[in-house]
């Protein structure tokens, strides 16, 4: 009987969850489900799609006939390199520097950290003139000019150098946790300082490293303010100007067409965080697994 | 190899946590650093391992200077208390890393890690990721990545921490057993008077960063050479008590307050009497009974099984005493506790060095 009486017993405990979680799931839900069908479809209204009567039906890939235009996918292609060169080279500073920072006593250290963090406070927005001006002079210099501004090369330093105190902290978080005998146990052996960081400590971090990149390459293939105003030039926009283009045209919006496209820009987010989720689940569950 | 430290002193900012750290090691001969947390024991390990720099001193291998050498160039191997591995490699990844970056050949490293893991008793587990074994045979695995390179000179890092007690006691004669055969010098970190007693032939004990005693572990235990050692050798933990010492008709006597006064046999005889002094006796030298001695009541009784540890009370001050299983003494009771006097130590009270053996 006792047996029983706890079978029938509701779950409360997993249903509440579930619907808070619902509850507040619905605006985002219905938000996607719309851009879903409106881009298949001539008109919306409301959740349904219509044709140009006003009648339900009028299901349509006109939307998706943007797709034929070679400006889009070199667009795709600028938006790519941004994503992959940000996540290499905001990988490769913020390892570094997180390994300098929780191992190496130097100068300056505490107030390095202590500004990296309040820098990271200060919104984009605010240094967007300073910034300019900086990419200006930049444009000037013989060499580095392919950084400056109305490139490709200076939207990627500019999102690499906001994206960095993040990367800063999260690796030194990961070195931190390393044990120190674990670098001993190598130097012994007879690695180089630069060989244990390359070949013993980086494997051990591995889940942090992960977790960067994909921070990281969505920030980039998302990113749209510093693309916005710091490159004026169409043949090396990314989609997200490209979107914002469609949204001003001087005709009607067609919403239908920007929905689309928006959904094209979502497509390698979506499959990058398939394929990953596993190791950013690793870091909420805080797990250094391993005999170290 | 032989290992020489000369007035070895390391500070870190302004903290000085070792003082003029004297050591000399023979060849082939295992010594021990033993002494609580924080007596810098492993701040001098590191320094022979080159991890740390002294702040000042020599350190010397074979009458070689090699302060300035960095750890892979000492030809050294480490034994670390967390083993250390590389946790991304398998076994043989893991014992042949050293090899690998000497860019031995691919039979040389095959050849070695054979016999390295067999020694082990290891052999088996060549492809398994670390991660995957046992506290135990992860010991092993840091054993042998030790030893596989053939060092002149083997560190270990309180290695037998982490096992259960079991494996402790099994891996402690076989980590003795190997040295031994191989010949290598060892120094072996440690907090454990047990761990160091059993398998060191010099013990250096250490305590906030002076080197207390560097002898074998019978002097360590027999003739402390000061109140430290003779408190943190021994287990249960040596007795102490204020006593004067008065000469008497040519004959030496020890005084306790409570009135009661016993002879020194000359082989306990110091050859200064300082001002201030302490009595030293180990539980096991002493005899509790009911008819001549000092006055105490029985404050517990804990059974170990092979002796009972019967801790007394007088005064405040508490004394510890061993009894056969079958004795019939009881908590509560007064009882008479006499001294074999041949076995007595004495401290200076004020600088706390023996006055028997310095």
């Amino acid at each position: 009987m006792i047996v029983n009486s706890k079978i029938r017993t509701f779950p409360w405990g997993k249903v509440i969850p579930f619907a808070i979680l619902l509850i507040f799931s619905i605006p985002l839900i219905l938000g996607i489900y719309w851009v879903v069908i409106s881009t298949f479809s001539v008109s919306t209204r409301g959740l349904i799609p219509v044709d140009s009567a006003g009648n339900p039906g009028g299901l349509t890939l006109a939307n998706w006939s943007f797709l034929k235009d070679p400006e889009v996918w070199k667009l795709t292609w600028n938006t790519f390199v941004l994503a992959t060169t940000l996540t290499l080279g905001v990988l490769l500073v913020s390892s570094m520097a997180g390994y300098a920072l929780a191992r190496i006593n130097f100068k300056g250290r505490k107030s390095f950290l202590g500004s990296t963090m309040v820098l990271q406070a200060f919104p984009a927005t605010t240094l967007l003139i300073a910034t300019y001006f900086v990419l200006r002079f930049i444009s000037g210099v013989p060499l580095i000019s392919i950084f400056g501004y109305d490139t490709l090369g200076g939207v990627i330093l500019v999102s690499i150098s906001t994206q960095l105190p993040l990367g800063i902290w999260l690796m030194k978080g990961f070195f931190d946790v390393i044990p120190w005998d674990l670098e001993r146990a190598a130097l012994i052996d007879g690695c180089s300082r630069w060989r244990t960081f390359r070949q013993i400590l980086l494997p051990q971090i591995r889940p942090g490293i992960a977790a960067l990149s994909i921070f990281s390459f969505i920030t980039g293939w998302s990113s749209f303010l510093i693309p916005y105003s710091f490159m004026t030039n169409q043949d090396t926009a990314v989609i997200s100007t490209y979107i914002n283009r469609l949204m001003q045209e001087t005709a009607p919006v067609n919403y239908s067409l920007v929905s689309a496209v928006g959904l094209f820009q979502l497509i390698p987010v979506i499959l990058f965080f398939i394929f990953t989720q596993k190791y950013l689940l690793a870091i909420f569950a805080g797990g250094m697994k391993g005999g170290s | 190899m032989r290992v020489n430290l000369e007035k070895i002193t390391k500070s870190f900012k302004k903290v000085e946590v070792l003082q003029e750290i004297n050591l000399d090691v023979k060849d082939g001969e295992f010594v021990a650093f033993l002494g609580p947390s924080g007596c810098g024991k492993t701040t001098t390990l590191l320094l022979v391992a080159g991890i740390y720099k002294s702040t000042s001193g020599l350190i010397k291998f074979d009458d070689t200077v090699v302060n300035k050498l960095v750890p892979k160039d000492r030809n050294i191997g480490m034994v670390f208390q967390s083993y250390a591995l590389y946790s991304h490699m398998n076994v043989y990844k893991n014992l042949t890393f050293a090899l690998m970056l000497q860019k031995k050949s691919k039979a040389e490293m095959d050849k070695a890690a054979k016999i390295t893991s067999e020694m082990m008793g290891i052999g088996h587990l060549l492809d398994r990721k670390v991660g995957m074994l046992s506290g135990g045979q992860q010991q092993r695995v840091a054993l042998g990545r030790a030893l596989i390179k053939k060092p002149g000179l083997l560190l270990f890092d309180e290695p037998l921490s982490n096992l259960d007690a079991r494996l402790r006691i099994h891996m402690r004669s076989e980590i003795k057993k190997i040295q031994h055969d191989l010949g290598t010098t060892a120094i072996y970190v440690t907090h454990d008077q047990i761990e160091a007693m059993s398998m060191a032939d010099r013990i250096a004990v250490m305590n906030e960063g002076v080197m207390q005693a560097y002898d074998t572990p019978v002097n360590i235990h027999d003739k402390p050479k000061t109140l430290f050692v003779a408190t943190f050798v021994g287990n249960p933990p040596m007795n102490i008590m204020d006593v004067t010492l008065q000469k008497e008709n040519g004959k030496l006597y020890m005084k306790f307050s409570e009135g009661l006064s016993l002879e020194i046999p000359p082989s306990r005889t110091p050859k200064v009497i300082p001002d201030r002094v302490k009595m030293g006796i180990r539980p096991q030298d002493l005899e509790i009974g009911d008819k001549e001695g000092l006055p105490f009541k029985v404050y517990t009784i804990e059974p170990t099984g092979r002796d009972d540890v019967i801790i007394c009370e007088n005064n405040g001050s508490m004394f510890t005493g061993l009894a056969n299983p079958g004795h019939n003494i009881k908590e509560g009771e007064n009882v008479k506790v006499s001294f074999d006097m041949g076995k007595v130590q004495f401290f200076d009270a004020d600088t706390e060095k023996s006055i028997l053996w310095n």
